[in-house]
């Protein structure tokens, strides 16, 4: 599979949602960068090296694995999108890979970026190593510490991790702070975003680059089966895994679309990152987009027990596709979302990611409003190798209730 | 005649800002009585925000204060109408775009209408614009747009147009804080900016000293996290004098 053209329109706003609400300062550094993502849009140079680095170093394109025994225990003809078999372990590559062509064709000499889970820091990492980019990445100080093997692997990699004290801890203050130093240091520095949230042209950008996963799984799961699949399922944090694989099939009328957020200890109490299940439209990180608030405006701290989703925003075509009714959301608890883990690994083999195992558990919550023998496609966007510590944890701590 | 407008005409302007509930709105108050005791006619009032993108350490840590003290918008706003009650000065709002999305746009226009002669959204750039200013019209209140080092002639054109009070001049490329020096392309841009509109312009970001007040070539500066560090958060008596003492010293 080739990515060889993108999107007919290109535009920053996803009905109300979208836009570019940043310093002034930064306006100069997105227009820059949209002008140039236009002209590459056509650029058949730059989509032959990003295809050929897709493939010969990310390692595409990433099996659809048949699932026969979680097929058999759920009614369902199950497949995975095998992004986990990605090179770093998760679908963050592919964006960084374009977007680090960007940073070259900018000729920019230093990239920055935030990371929650740690999955998009390595990516990016990884990139930065590979082009020879100098890279600092942010990192809220909760995240630092839980996902401290990822940590070592972006230092490995030759990035200077920064920790960030201030707010939650977590990936909305790492965001904070890549925003602060972008404005600080506009002329030399490209920020790259690792999710399809922040402000216009990101939001674009980084669906474009993501869009790969749904157009190979489209084309593989018509190999394998003849038809369109009935449903397809992804986790929701900031949104990047889900709009690549949403986004090949939102003009199939017969495909469910399904997006599982982290609803953490419950959404009843408070601590969930459900942004478009219990949030409402607001501004953070440069766009409209479905936020989670208080009743002042103020931007409330959000949980999950994957990292990744542990943001009180969501990227803005989400939102859209939430008040479009083309997509369903739903929350995950943290429980839900360790025992689908678990399903996966003792039926299939597969340890996925902490995020992605909402995927797999909002599919199993679905599997009974199909019919029987439908076919779904659940998106694994990472493997779990990152999040032994707290699986570990949270096993051990169901052990001691019981 | 816009009462900023009126203020700037007179004499080069010291506009000092304030984070409004820090460490409480009494003491806010307080302070802005200090500075109006000092001569100081127009104050910038900051709407404490959690995710305060545009600011450094220094206003970021005073907002979690003031939230984390229950300080809510409708309390700055209330003090505001109090302020100006009571000292007719003008007042600024500096506030994000979430805490007016929130509100709507046009609730909030009309709210603030009672004591705001201009506001300042640090991150609504002027493409953005749109969404705020017809509502501000409506109610006589400044629209103020933000020159950055990089502005093009075109667009400093552009915004001269919509700037009713004054352009807001940044210093430099960054966040707020107070800064020992500017570089002389810092100079060398706001003469341009100056040159190029007719409007009022007030430099901001990094002001700390007489020194930066006096040389900066524009109609009126504004001072932030320079102010902000005067201020003890358990000693107000002590942040009031030296708030008083670096007031004074800058206009005097």
């Amino acid at each position: 599979m080739e990515v060889k053209k993108l999107d007919k329109i290109f535009s920053g706003d996803f009905g109300k949602f979208g836009g570019a609400f940043v310093p002034e300062t930064l306006i100069y550094a997105l227009d820059e960068l949209e002008d140039y993502y236009k002209k590459i849009k056509g650029d058949r140079e730059f989509f032959k090296e990003f295809n050929n680095l897709l493939t010969e170093y990310a390692g595409r394109p990433t099996p659809l694995t048949w699932a026969p025994n979680f097929s058999k225990r759920f009614g369902v003809n199950t497949y995975l999108k095998r992004e986990d078999l990605l090179h770093t372990g998760a679908h963050k590559l592919n964006n960084c890979l374009g977007q680090g062509l960007i940073t070259k064709g900018l000729n920019k000499k230093r990239v920055i970026a935030e990371t929650g889970a740690g999955q998009h820091g390595v990516a990016t990492a990884t990139v930065c190593a590979f082009l020879k980019i100098p890279c600092e990445v942010y990192m809220g100080s909760v995240d630092y510490e839980r996902q401290k093997l990822n940590v070592f692997r972006m230092e490995l990699l030759g990035a200077k991790v920064n920790k960030v004290d201030s707010g939650s801890k977590t990936l909305k203050d790492a965001m904070n702070e890549a925003l602060r130093d972008w404005v600080t240091n506009i002329n030399t520095t490209h920020y790259m975003i690792g999710s399809a949230a922040g402000p216009h042209p990101f939001p674009t950008i980084v669906r474009d680059f993501q869009r790969i996963i749904g157009e190979e799984a489209r084309l593989q799961i018509f190999k394998s089966t003849g038809a369109l699949p009935d449903a397809i399922f992804a986790c929701v944090g900031g949104g990047s895994n889900s709009i690549g694989l949403f986004k090949a099939f939102v003009e199939d009328d017969g495909v469910k679309i399904f997006g599982a957020e982290a609803a953490g200890r419950g959404i009843e109490t408070g601590l969930h990152s459900a942004t478009l299940s219990a949030g409402r439209p607001g501004v953070l990180h440069g766009s409209l987009s479905y936020l989670l608030q208080n009743s002042d405006g103020q931007v409330e701290e959000a949980h999950s027990i994957a990292p990744g989703l542990d943001y009180p925003g969501v990227g803005p075509e989400h939102s859209y596709m939430k008040d479009s009714r083309r997509a369903i959301y739903e929350g995950i608890t943290d429980d839900e979302a360790m025992c689908a883990l678990e399903i996966l690994a003792k039926e299939e083999g597969i340890i996925c990611a902490l995020e992605s195992a909402h995927a797999v558990a909002l599919a199993i919550k679905k599997v009974k409003e199909l019919e029987k023998d439908s076919t779904i496609i659940i998106n694994l966007s990472g493997r779990g190798d990152k999040d032994m510590q707290t699986i570990m944890k949270s096993m051990e701590a169901k052990n001691e209730q019981n | 005649m816009n009462k900023i407008k009126e203020i700037l005409k007179e004499k080069k302007t010291l506009i000092p800002f304030l984070p409004a509930g820090y460490p409480s709105i009494n003491a806010t108050k307080q302070f802005v009585k200090v500075l109006v005791s000092c001569g100081i006619k127009v104050v910038e009032l900051g709407v404490p925000f959690s995710d305060p993108v545009a600011d450094g350490p220094t206003i970021t840590n005073s907002y979690s204060f003031a939230i984390q003290n229950g300080t809510k918008s409708e309390d700055v706003y209330l003090m505001a109408d109090e302020l100006k009650d009571e000292f007719g000065i003008a007042i600024i709002p500096m506030l994000y775009y979430n805490l007016i999305y929130n509100k709507g746009e046009e609730n909030f226009a009309k709210r603030i209408s009672s004591f705001a002669d201009a506001v300042i959204v640090p991150d609504l750039p002027f493409k953005e614009s749109h969404r705020l200013r017809p509502h501000l019209e409506k109610f006589d209140i400044s629209y103020v747009p933000f020159a950055t080092p990089n502005i093009k002639e075109e667009d400093v054109k552009k915004i001269s147009d919509y700037a009713n009070a004054f352009i807001y001049a940044v210093t430099v490329f960054g966040i707020t804080g107070a800064r020992s020096n500017y570089s002389n392309d810092t100079y060398t841009y706001l003469e341009r900016v100056k040159k190029i509109s007719s409007k009022y312009v007030a430099a901001g970001f990094g002001v700390s000293s007489k020194e930066q007040f006096d040389n900066l070539p524009t109609d009126a500066v504004i001072i932030g996290s320079a102010l902000v560090k005067q201020i003890e958060p358990d000693n107000i008596e002590k942040s009031k004098a030296n708030i008083e003492g670096l007031i004074k010293n800058i206009i005097n």
